[in-house]
């Protein structure tokens, strides 16, 4: 009988495709498994293994054979399955098992994968993006979504350099807006280089009392930040390893001018500047890490609802003028994301604009604890890669912007159906709460950016969310995994996962690997 | 004895036609090189504004550098279409903040123009700490 029930399972099991041992153990998704806890005299004996009553007992309420594999500490053991069963499945018997006199509990004995944990040199300093207090915890969510190619990030800012730890496979053509010759410093207006020559000033060149100051590279700063290269055992990670990198240059000695910001941002969402060559490759998340004091304008606000309505997500920093951000454009415009900074400790930065008007907070550094990314060492002109190349710890609520930024093109990646505000939707209700009173949602937003959850809820509005337990609801194209355990159903109810398992198969497609991450959790 | 081309008055009617086309050759001439609608010109020794037009005002019909000029009185130049109905200028002579906002008041008091607002700088906002 034994002998029959086995094969029985194993030929369901073949022809439904629940030996699919690769997938286990890639997705962590499938076991063999059960961990039983015991109870009454049976837990007296559990010191030794399951007699032989107990275990054929147990084998009949589960309607699957059952092997004794070792015995745990806590009066539990595990048990083997003959076959490899999705968790749902497992969990399922598990749930007959714990119906069982003699059981406390059951549960399945899922696999666990450490996160991605990228093998970058100098990841270990990269505390935005994985400490628990004021990280982003983007190692989970790296786990099911590290960026999409086929999603482009724009960046507004002072133009790009090659550098060894940024990929130049993951950067579409760019274009530099600076009209001015005085700002450009390259010797030019607008053209279709936006390298970045660098935005030295001496003293009194942007105003009088102006100090002088070096090259920021800021465009590379906020590059590196979003996408710096990933997983090259060199250098810093990304918060986004996949999607590409657009750059529109607009700042640049002093600054840069509004018209020009403006046109730049219409480009790279994909719209017509007159005079510019289309875009081929619009972005569907444009970064404004720069500011100046001010209402939104007119023209800014025209700006961002236009690129808004092509499918563009504005993400803007706050300012670093310690003040309210109702008086730093754009900012404060509507329909922008607006991102405060907090800290190490996930605090206020002491630098960062607050108010009503921001969105969310991320990292954002602060004096003796910046963000480490990727800079050049040239004080005034770039010096050529690989020569030139250098990373910096530094702050500010550019930083934070593009770690929003980077999340934001997660998102799109993981589900390019959502619009611009179901974006900005998520970051604020996904957002974890502050771990300290020196910022709170009305000054600093809903929270601070968890990417984690905000990529669960991406997915989980593409209908791809599963959860850890059984069932199987799909309805019209979508596919939806939800809790459902009914006792009692056996066999009848294991056909239904494995029919679940098909038609999420062949619903789902390349998304399984979504699923099948989220169902880990 | 000076004439401006203007006011030449030819003799003969062969003159009559090569003074017409020459008039016409060096007005298409200003027409071409102060009209909104020549190339774009980046630099400003001024201040830059942005100004938007009423819908339907036909800019490479009109002479807004003069018109602007003269309503403002101090020279504003046509830099460039941004998009639609907004348009860059550059305004010299205007002197500080406070003769920059006397200008744009004057402009946005005319029934041709919807806006006006400075063109202002934005700076990137990270530091080292």
């Amino acid at each position: 009988m034994r002998r029959l029930r086995n094969g029985l399972w194993f030929v369901v099991a073949m022809g439904l495709g629940w030996l699919d041992v690769a997938t286990a153990v890639a997705g962590s998704s499938h076991t063999n498994r059960i961990i039983v806890t015991l109870q009454g005299p049976s837990a007296a004996a559990s010191e030794s293994a399951l007699d032989a009553r107990d275990l054929e007992r147990l084998e009949a309420r589960a309607g699957i054979a059952l092997r004794v594999l070792r015995v745990m500490a806590g009066n539990a053991q595990v048990l083997e399955l003959p076959v490899w069963l999705p968790e749902a499945a497992a969990a399922a018997i598990a749930e007959q098992l714990a119906g069982d006199p003699a059981v406390a509990g059951a549960e399945p004995d899922r696999l666990k994968q450490p996160w991605f944990v990228p093998n970058d040199s100098d990841y270990f300093r990269q505390w935005a993006l994985f400490e628990s207090a004021g990280g982003l915890r983007l190692p989970a969510a790296w786990d099911a979504e590290r960026g999409q190619p086929t999603v482009v990030v724009g960046l507004v800012d002072s133009g790009s350099l090659t550098h060894s730890d940024l990929d130049s496979a993951r950067t579409v053509p760019g274009y530099d807006f600076i009209s001015a010759l005085a700002i450009s410093n390259d010797g030019d207006g607008r053209d279709a280089d936006p390298t970045d020559p660098g935005d030295a000033v001496a003293a009194d060149e942007c105003g009088a009392g102006e100090p002088a100051e070096d090259s920021s590279w800021h465009g590379t700063q906020v590059t590196g930040v979003i996408g710096a290269a990933t997983d090259n055992s060199q250098g810093i990670a990304g918060v986004n390893h996949g999607s590409r990198l657009l750059m529109a240059r607009a700042l640049g000695k002093c600054g840069g001018f509004t018209s020009d910001i403006v046109d730049a941002m219409r480009w790279a969402a994909g719209l017509a500047v007159p005079g510019v060559p289309a875009n081929p490759n619009p972005a569907r998340v444009i970064n404004l890490s720069f500011g100046g004091p001010g209402p939104c304008s007119a023209i800014e606000q025209t700006a961002v609802n236009a690129v808004t309505a092509a499918g563009a997500v504005v993400v803007a920093a706050a300012g670093n003028e310690g003040g309210d951000v109702a008086d730093s454009s754009p900012a404060n415009c509507a329909n922008v994301i607006a991102v405060a900074a907090t800290t190490r400790s996930g605090g206020r930065a002491s630098f960062t604009n607050v108010g009503a008007a921001i969105e969310v907070s991320a990292p954002g550094g602060e004096f003796g604890d910046g963000v480490l990314t990727l800079f050049n060492d040239g004080l005034t002109s770039p010096i050529a890669s690989p020569a030139g190349d250098a990373f910096a710890f530094v702050a500010g609520t550019s930083i934070a912007a593009a770690h929003v930024s980077g999340v934001a093109a997660l998102l799109f990646s993981a589900n390019d159906q959502l619009s611009p505000a179901q974006v900005a939707d998520i970051l604020q209700t996904t957002a974890r709460p502050f771990p300290d009173s020196s910022c709170t949602t009305a000054t600093c937003g809903a929270g601070i950016v968890d990417a984690d959850a905000a990529v669960q809820s991406a997915l989980a509005a593409q209908g791809l969310a599963s959860s850890s337990s059984s069932g199987v609801d799909g309805g019209g194209g979508g596919c939806t995994l939800t809790q459902r355990s009914e006792p009692g159903l056996g066999l009848p109810l294991m056909m239904l996962f494995a029919i679940g398992n098909m038609f999420l198969r062949r619903v789902c497609g390349g998304k399984r690997a979504h699923l099948a991450k989220a169902g880990s959790k | 004895m000076t004439h401006s081309l203007m006011s030449y008055r030819a003799s003969s009617n062969t003159e009559r036609v090569a003074y017409a086309f020459l008039r016409c050759l060096l007005f298409s001439s200003l027409w071409v090189a102060c009209a909104p609608s020549s190339p774009v010109r980046s630099d400003c020794d001024g201040q830059r504004i942005i100004v938007v037009t009423a819908p339907g005002l036909d800019t490479a019909a009109t002479e807004l550098d003069a018109v602007f000029s003269q309503e403002t009185g101090t020279p504003v130049h046509f830099m460039r279409t941004l998009f639609e109905n907004h348009h860059l200028f550059c305004v010299e002579g205007a002197g500080d903040e406070s003769g920059l906002l006397l200008v744009m008041e004057k402009l946005t008091r005319r029934s041709d123009v919807q806006s006006v607002e400075a063109d202002r700088m934005r700076k990137p906002q990270s530091r080292y700490p």
